[in-house]
């Protein structure tokens, strides 16, 4: 009778625990399969591509129909998947954008910086990375939504849409 | 039954491991986070710069000095959801636009800009509402700005 009391005891304490443990796993790297997941769930568009050399790479639909690039990095051989990301969008744009203008997106942002590539176009970059350990679901989440509030002053104040 | 019971306890241990290595925050504290830079081996002095915003003074073992700032402060966490890393160095009107925009286009986790007294900054922003472990990511937060802040040094300060 008293293992029977333990055991029930113990399976309790197991439901508690449960809901804890899974909805607050914590990962280091990730790979598309996850991170596709997450973007479906959460009911954006992508679709999924990969570099020359294998490496996936997510184009994602932000704002207003424009797109940005999610690519993978820092592919650890020691375990499955990559330990950061970045999120890349760039404009091609004829007229020319003042370093000033970019300096000042820069110093007034947080989350994000802008340059000009080498065709002088302006690009907005944002990288995590998930090394230390992170919540990937919220951490997508928040990663993409501070994204896309950058990019949307980036468009007003760089590219001047 | 005594396997009944065994079952159940390696079920339990499981989960209990997950859910402690899971201790995952969504904000922070000035206090929490001057402890961990002392623990992880950073001078570190908490600072109110007289305005009641809280930051604190760091540096590292091989001299780098910079500040932590805090931002977002959720009432209802009891924390700051936002951390910021920050260094200036007097540009003396030296640095061109073309240099900084370079200097961001080749390095991850950090980008410099010039701020309103013509200082050159370097910068890196962690939001904490993604939900991390905190300790080991604040390490990884400050080993990837040293990492930026040795380029800031050798590719804009040092020139």
């Amino acid at each position: 009778m008293g293992s029977m009391n333990n055991i029930k005891a113990l399976i309790v304490m197991a439901l508690l625990l449960a809901p804890a443990a899974l909805a607050q796993k914590v990962v280091t790297a990730t790979d598309a399969t996850q991170v596709t997941r997450v973007l479906a769930a959460n009911g954006y568009k992508f679709s999924l591509d990969s570099e020359n050399d294998g490496t996936p790479l997510i184009r994602l639909q932000i704002g207003d129909g424009y797109k940005a690039i999610l690519f993978f990095y820092d592919d650890d051989p020691g375990q499955p998947g990559y330990e950061s990301l970045q999120l890349y969008a760039g404009f091609s744009v004829d007229g020319k954008i003042a370093l000033a203008t970019v300096n000042d997106w820069n110093y007034n942002y947080r989350f994000g910086k802008v340059y000009l590539d080498d065709e002088l176009d302006p690009v907005i970059e944002s990288d995590l990375d998930l090394s230390g350990g992170v919540a990937l679901e919220g951490t997508l989440l928040v990663f993409i939504q501070n994204f896309e509030a950058a990019f949307d002053s980036f468009v007003e104040e760089v590219v001047g849409e | 039954m005594k396997n009944l019971l065994r079952g159940a306890t390696v079920l339990l241990l499981f989960l209990a491991s997950g859910a402690l290595a899971a201790s995952l925050v969504h904000s922070t504290d000035a206090a929490t986070v001057t402890r961990l830079l002392k623990k992880l081996g950073y001078r570190a002095v908490l600072e109110n710069n007289g305005t009641g915003t809280t930051q604190v003074r760091v540096e590292s073992k091989d001299g780098k000095a910079f500040y932590l700032y805090f931002f977002d402060d959720d009432r209802s966490r009891g924390g700051y959801e936002g951390l910021q890393l920050l260094s200036c160095a007097d540009a003396g009107g030296e640095f061109s636009g073309e240099a900084l925009s370079y200097w961001n286009q080749t390095h991850r986790y950090a980008k410099v800009y010039l701020d309103e007294s013509g200082a050159v900054c370097l910068q890196s922003d962690l939001d904490l509402r993604m939900g991390v472990v905190l300790e080991p990511a604040l390490k990884q937060f400050l080993n990837d700005f040293l990492e930026s802040y040795g380029a800031y040094e050798l590719e804009l300060v040092g020139q």
